[in-house]
């Protein structure tokens, strides 16, 4: 699945000017996911439509970049969590951040993965028996 | 190809030429236009008191503020009537400066020009663009009749409208491109976004940048977007001294060679107006030798720079001055310590991760004076990481840091979000001023 990352700055209204941006171009936000940092933020979304997402962004001089990234469903029950994680720690693959849908697909809820190796990642989750999300 | 024999003469030829001019120069303005009579008297030197070179330190210095004073007409040496040409360059504030040329003037600018543009690579049967808006201001005509004088066929495009400046551009199959510096990035940026290939697709050849100084960066940059075999060179002038004309950049790209047969350089300290050695880097001063119009003896530029007087490697003889590296008037007091935009320029350009484009935005918080140094990303590719982002913003202020002495904000801009300029580059906000702070 494909993941866009948007740098914004640390003031007010700055989530809100990509968003209105997204909303013009009927973009639709599945995930997001933003941390702060001293000067600056990346917006990081899942979005329906990203090269269109993307395009409009840049277009209004937001510095955006597509990454790809594993969208994982997960079982509503305690541990489930746990079970992708170790599955991940056993392969020896980093995880550098997740965050989950904003809405549940259907039943079950989604969670997003940026790790260090995408493929390996796959065939590890599929073997452990956890679905992965493509579109 | 060296378009006159005045560019590789010895030394010695050199200063009598320079000698011979300067007496009747002086002679000229002191005769003729009673403000710099004036300002003579007051020193106490007279004409005759000019026997060489050296006693050139003896006369008054000329300044912008003199033009203020006395406009429009007020240091011409001759009628209005006798002038062919008015020019007036405009200042940020008040009046414009005006300056004007006899025929004989035109003359000689016409033949400056014309060695600056054939020292900068330009040949006859050359197909020269012109973007430099055109009007009051000296580059575009300038240029514009050093270029005919070589042969070279001339487009009077002007400023603006780049989609057709690029249409033109690939149609009469330009070889020579007349700009700023900043225009010329940005028509490259245009031509590589509308999927054009320089190399394939024009015929560009020569690059003669003015208007503004061109740093290293920029130049690499014009390499990036034009391809290695574009000669990129910048000339210098300005309108108090007839507009471009004045130096220029040769092929070997070590300093810009002074016409000395018109103009004498000097450079002082700024702050106590002492002549320095040479070598030494400080304010440039011009002291024209054949300008009959509007004479102008020790003309203080307020350009930082430095003279080198070695024969240069292109064949030709007359004095270097070295690349500005800034104006008396750019420098930024910032906590005690003197900051040159171009020093921050240099640190950016040796990274290439960011593009050339910057803003520097000095402000006060409280008692203390804060610097914000804007910087585009080169592209992309570094959005989607804290750590990469954090270490470039590091490295980028702990660079800035080793040279100024100074802790300054790094702002991480994406591509394409700083702005572009047509004419001279806006590069310093100092909010400080708006403030009403002395600084
Ligand atoms: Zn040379």
């Amino acid at each position: 699945m494909k993941q866009i990352s948007v740098l914004v700055e640390n003031h007010v209204g700055s989530l809100a000017a990509v968003t209105a941006l997204l909303k013009e171009a009927h973009v639709n936000i599945k995930a997001i996911a933003s941390f702060d940092s001293p000067s600056y933020g990346i917006l990081r979304m899942v979005v329906d439509a990203p090269e269109q997402a993307a395009l409009v962004l840049q277009e209004s001089h937001f510095a955006v970049k597509i990454t790809d990234v594993l969208t994982v469903e997960m079982e509503d029950q305690p541990g489930a969590l746990d079970h992708v994680f170790a599955v991940m720690a056993e392969a020896g693959i980093d995880i550098y951040y997740v965050y989950s849908f904003v809405y549940r697909l259907d039943k079950a809820p989604l969670m997003v993965l940026n790790v260090s190796d995408n493929e390996k990642a796959r065939q590890v989750l599929k073997g452990a028996g956890i679905q992965i999300v493509e579109e | 190809m060296i378009w006159a024999k005045e560019e590789t003469l010895s030394r010695k030829e050199i200063e009598e030429i320079q000698i011979a001019r300067l007496k009747e120069q002086v002679a000229w303005s002191y005769e003729r236009v009673a403000p710099y009579r004036a300002k003579m008297d007051a020193a106490g030197v007279k004409p005759e008191h000019i026997r060489t070179l050296k006693d050139l330190q003896l006369l008054p210095f000329s300044v912008k503020q003199d033009f203020r004073d006395n406009y429009p007409f007020g240091l011409f040496a001759v009628e209005r009537e006798k002038l062919q040409r008015i020019h007036a360059s405009s200042g940020t504030t008040g009046k414009p400066t005006v300056v004007g040329y006899t025929p004989e003037d035109m003359k000689n600018w016409t033949e400056n020009v014309s060695r600056i543009a054939c020292q900068g690579g330009a040949v006859p049967g050359d197909m020269a663009q012109i973007c430099f808006g055109y009007g009051m201001f000296t580059g575009a005509l300038g240029l514009h009749f050093g270029l005919e004088n070589i042969g070279a066929t001339v487009a009077p495009t002007s400023s603006g409208n780049t989609k057709k400046q690029i249409m033109f551009m690939q149609d009469l199959g330009t070889t020579v491109l007349v700009a700023t510096p900043s225009y010329a990035l940005y028509l490259g940026e245009v031509i590589q976004s509308m999927g054009l290939d320089p190399k394939k697709d024009l015929k560009l050849r020569v690059g003669l940048f003015g208007g503004e100084g061109m740093t290293e960066a920029m130049r690499q940059q014009m390499y990036v977007l034009f391809g290695e075999q574009f000669c990129a060179t910048q000339n210098y002038g300005m309108s108090e001294l007839n507009g471009p004309g004045v130096a220029g950049e040769c092929p070997e790209l070590c300093g810009m060679h002074i016409n000395e047969d018109h103009f004498i350089a000097e450079i002082i300290n700024p702050d106590t107006g002492e002549v320095l050695p040479e070598g030494e880097k400080g304010e440039l001063v011009i002291t024209c030798l054949t300008k009959k119009a509007l004479p102008m003896i020790r003309y203080r530029t307020r350009d930082i720079s430095r003279l080198f007087y070695e024969p240069c490697k292109c064949g030709r003889t007359t004095a270097r001055m070295e690349n500005l590296s800034g104006r008396t008037d750019d420098m930024l007091i910032i906590r005690g310590v003197n900051v040159f935009p171009s020093q921050v320029e240099e640190v950016l350009s040796a990274m290439p991760q960011i593009s050339p484009y910057y803003e520097i935005i000095v402000d006060r918080k409280g008692q203390l004076d804060t610097m914000e140094i804007k910087v585009e990303l080169a592209d992309n590719s570094l959005v989607d990481s804290y750590g990469e982002l954090e270490k470039l913003s590091a490295t980028i202020g702990s660079r800035v840091k080793s040279v100024l002495g100074l802790d300054a904000a790094i702002r991480l801009e994406a591509p394409g979000k700083l702005q572009r300029f047509e004419g001279k580059a806006k590069r310093v906000t100092d909010n400080r001023k708006s403030l009403g702070l002395n600084c």
